[in-house]
Order: C-alpha cells, then structure tokens, then sequence
C-alpha cells in the first residue's frame, strides 16, 4: 500500500529536556486525510515542523509519499504543499505576484505559471481581486490565496498547520470545502493539525496527541464506536452535586465537561430514572451519541479545554 | 536552473517591495544627503589635510557619503529577514526546493540594485558646484563595478548578523555600535593620514576603509595623489575581495545550517 506518511518511533525534544513527541508512529495511506487532533501543547505543531522538513529529525524515522524525510529532503519539499498557522504571503505585493513568487521557487516559470494562476484563481474565486495588494483582502480570503500557494505545484501531499485559526465560521467552512474539493479532484493527501473536533470530524483517519503521545488513531467513526453506549449529557445549575448525588445513589460513573455532566450509558432504563428521579434538578437532558471530544476525554482522562489551558 | 530563477524572484520581490514603501525610498536618499550637506557644509572651513591640497572638506566627504548610501542600503536590505521570519514569510521560502545560496545571493542581489539605485541618484550632486571632480563615463562605470563589491560585501555581512537575529531592535543596537563606527573608522569623515597609531591600525585592519579606498579611486584614478597610489589600491581589492569572500561563504554556510 502507497503511503502518504509513515511515521515510526518519532520522539522530539526541545534543549534535550521538554519532550514534545514520545514515539509517535503512524501510518496514512496516499489520497486519505489525516487530522492531528490535541490541545495546545499536545505536539502537533512539532509534528507538522518534522514532516515540513522545517525541523530535523532527532530519533525515528518518517517517510512522506515513500520518501525518507532525512535522506531526501529536497524530493520531500518537492511533493509536498504547506499551509501554515501564520501567513507566509507578502503582503506588500499583489495576490498574483505572491503567486508568481512562489512558482518561481519551485520551478514553474513563463506561460504555463500564468495558466495555472489563472486556473486556480477562477475555481477559488479570486480572479478579480488578483491585482489586490495582500494586505488589503479580508482573513478568509488571504487563506485561500495561502491555499493556491500551497497547492501552486501540485504537490501529492498538503499539510496544514491549524489553517483556520482566526476565521469566522463560514470562511472555516468555504475554506475546508476548498481542501476536500482538492482533495477528491486531484487526489491530494491532506495532513492537517487542528484543536477544533468539528474539523477533525473531517479526516479520513484521526491522530490525537496529547503531552507528545499519540493517544488515539484511527477513523472517527471507529474511535467513537469504542466508546460503546451513548452519552448523556446533563444540563444543572447544581451540576457539582447532582453528579455526586447520581454517582452516589445511582452507582454511575459521571465526568464534568465544561458546565455539563457526561454520562456514558448504553440502558434506557438508566437514562428514565435519572429523569424521573432528579427531575428537579435539570435544565435540560440530551443524548446522543459519543463525540470525538467524548474520545479524548476516554483516552486521556482529561477535559480537553482545560488541557488547552 | 533553479538556482537562478529563485534568485531572480527573491531579488525581485526585494526591489518591488522596496518601490511601494515610500518611507523607506524617501529616508534611505534624504538622509545621506542631509548629512552631506549639513556636515560638508559646516566643516568645509576648517578642514585641512596635508595630503589633500585644494580638495575642500564637501569633495572629501562627497565618497564618504557614496559609502554611507552603499552600507546602510545594503544593510537595511537585510533587515527584512527579521521582518520575513516574524510575518512568516521566510518559512514558506525555507520549505521550498531551492538551494540555500539563492536565499543568499536573492538578499545580496536586492541589497546592490537598491545600492546602485540610490548612489546613482546621488551622483546628480556631481553636477552641482558643491564639488568639482573631473568625472568621465568611465568613472561612472568604474564608480558602479566598485558599488556593486561593496554592496555584495555589505549584503551578506548584513545576512551573517540578521540571520540570527529575533528582534528588529537589536540588529539597530548592532547598527549603533558596530555599523556606524565602521563607517566613522574608515576614513569616510577624516582622513585616516595622521592619526594616532592605535587608530591608524584599527582603520586599517577596517575593511570599509579598503572599500572607501575603491571608491575615491574612481573619482581620482587619473592623477597620482599622495595618498591613493595604484600599489595601496591593489592591496585594497585583494583586502576587499577576501572579506566578500568570506562573509558570503559564512553566510552560505550559516542558512544552510538553520532551518
């Protein structure tokens, strides 16, 4: 089977002393996308600056669509197309200009460059605003553009650094159709860090990573499904103590998740007598079935917002 | 191939970007021009140098100042990879199929087209009565060649201390406290003849000084002076050519290493 990364046994550390990355091994087939899930700190970025060739590699190994990252690092920059979490565009010059700059550095000159440019600008919308000084477009658009640089050359693999941060939920949403749209017409492995469960929900395989271990991998669909029951999510204003009254008298065992009490259950009969018994105590009940964030709580034993914190 | 047209691209960008900053254009002419006439001026009476008979302080100073424009365009050239590592610019550069060099001689190609740009502009003065040198077209080429070696030396001098760097204040502390005395040391305000010993040898171990050398060369080439002989001129190429050498290796070497 081709790969689009294979990790084995990476470990990192900053100064010798802060471990980012404990062993993380993985492996992503070509044309599949990967999303690495964990809160700050977690060691995506680290990850993403190893498989971006921006950082060396201390132990283990990583091969990006078969090619060692050590030993061939000028083929691995060559199939590969990078979005990151900062923008990398000039801003002193125009939209088009960033993209001739950035042809350049990969080869593409003359009249095929303009075509391509041309090509990209029309199918993300941006053909008017090309002679647009980059400082002057919106966030959501000056992604895009981050978006076409990346994919100018196209590379076999795209990785993204947390590519949304600071945009507005329907440019997240317009600018994540672009990717998946890439992803489906050219064949485009997509890797992408994030600290959102509404874009990891996204991928094709799920990496969670947290304190530098890979805690989870695997599809969102299997993850959730190895949580097994459903989760019940209850709304109180006494929340502290309704969860010790239920974990008392009903023998469950409950996680608080930001104001609300968690409770994994697979029998109704639970699920009608928490409701008949502490009635008065609720605001609201719901259940549903388990979320990623459901996952990384099972995995770790912790809240992923204070995690983050 | 490559090599060439990343070069080609990062030199551009340089160019274009310095064009549409209009602060920097305006500041980077006017303030060489304020110093020269200020300073020409207010020394022009009591300047006198033995060696330099019937050349008034304005004509003395005149490619001191061509210097001051070659080193602090060159140099503020590399400010911007401080500036590009921050926004985040140079990280797309540094993920890029390229070889190192041409992020290197992209900075130092930038640095001497901005040099020639200003110098040039600055040469208008020649036409003025201010200074009166026998200038033919073929100074004017010599004057460019030397131009565009100093301003190599410079750029990737200035390469090999912003390289480094994380803040745009402190490449100015290194501007305040090692840049301008350079520039002060290299017989671009007084001449090196005649001074104290300990000086004479600091200004002359001064690579600036060897480079100013150069350029007063082109003004002077066709008439002995005392003090610019041909044989001294030779020492000074070779002096100049050595440091150029070596910084652009070093700074080669340096991004190469870094990520």
């Amino acid at each position: 089977m081709s790969l689009a990364l294979e990790t084995i046994d990476l470990c990192y550390s900053y100064d010798n002393k802060r471990s980012a990355l404990k062993n993380v091994s993985l492996q992503v087939p070509l044309h599949k996308s990967l999303a690495i899930l964990g809160p700050n700190g977690g060691g995506k970025t680290t990850l993403f600056r190893l498989i971006s060739t921006l950082s060396q590699l201390q132990e283990g190994q990583a091969f990006l669509a078969g090619l060692d990252i050590c030993k061939k690092e000028d083929e691995v920059r060559r199939v590969l197309g990078v979005v990151f979490q900062s923008p990398s565009l000039d801003t002193k010059l125009t939209v088009e200009e960033n993209l001739i700059h950035q042809g350049h550095l990969y080869g593409l000159s003359g009249k095929s460059l303009r075509n391509l440019i041309s090509e990209f600008l029309e199918k993300f919308h941006l053909s008017e605003r090309k002679k647009d000084i980059v400082q002057n477009l919106s966030g959501g658009l000056k992604r895009r553009v981050e978006l076409i640089r990346a994919l100018l050359h196209q590379p076999k693999v795209l990785i993204l650094d947390e590519p949304t941060t600071g945009l507005d939920p329907s440019a997240r949403r317009e600018f994540w159709d672009l990717v998946q749209e890439t992803q489906k017409e050219k064949g485009t492995s997509v890797i992408y860090t994030t600290h959102l469960f509404e874009e990891a929900e996204r991928c094709d395989q799920l990496a969670i990573l947290d304190s530098g271990e890979l805690v989870a991998f695997g599809s969102p669909d299997e993850l959730t499904s190895e949580i097994g029951g459903n989760i019940l999510s209850i709304k109180s204003k006494n929340f502290h103590s309704l969860k010790e009254k239920i974990e008392k008298e009903m023998k469950l065992s409950c996680r608080v998740v930001h104001d609300s009490i968690r409770i994994e259950t697979n029998n109704n009969s639970e699920v009608e007598s928490i409701f008949q018994k502490y009635q008065n105590d609720l605001e609201s009940v719901t259940l549903s079935k388990p979320t990623l964030e459901d996952v990384y709580i099972l995995k770790t034993g912790k809240n992923f917002i204070a995690a983050s914190n | 191939m490559n090599l060439i047209l990343a070069t080609y691209t990062l030199w551009l960008r340089e160019v274009v970007r310095f064009a549409r900053q209009r602060n920097r254009v305006i500041g980077a002419f006017a303030q060489p021009v304020i110093f020269w006439i200020l300073i020409g001026s207010g020394m022009n009476s009591s300047f006198q140098a033995k060696e330099l008979a019937g050349v008034s302080y304005m004509e003395y100073f005149y490619p001191g100042i061509i210097l001051m424009i070659v080193l602090f365009t060159s140099i503020f050239s590399t400010i911007t990879i401080i500036e590009d590592r921050k926004t985040g610019f140079m990280q797309g550069v540094l993920v890029a199929p390229l070889s190192r060099s041409s992020i290197v001689l992209g900075k130092v190609a930038g640095g001497i087209s901005l040099s020639l740009l200003q110098s040039i502009l600055f040469l208008a003065f020649i036409l003025t009565p201010m200074v009166h040198f026998d200038f033919s077209l073929f100074s004017f080429f010599l004057l460019l060649l030397c131009i565009i070696g100093l301003s190599f030396g410079l750029t990737t001098l200035g390469v090999l201390i912003a390289w480094p760097m994380d803040s745009i204040q402190g490449y100015h502390a290194i501007m305040s406290v090692f840049l301008f005395p350079l520039w002060i040391f290299s017989g671009a305000a007084f001449p090196v003849e005649g001074t104290p010993a300990w000086l004479y040898y600091v200004m002359q171990a001064n690579p600036l000084t060897h480079g100013l050398s150069l350029l007063r060369y082109c003004f002077y080439y066709h008439q002995e002076t005392a003090y610019l002989s041909f044989s001294e001129i030779q020492f000074s190429i070779v002096y100049f050519a050595v440091f150029c050498l070596l910084t652009f290796l070093w700074a080669v070497k340096m991004v190469k290493k870094s990520r």
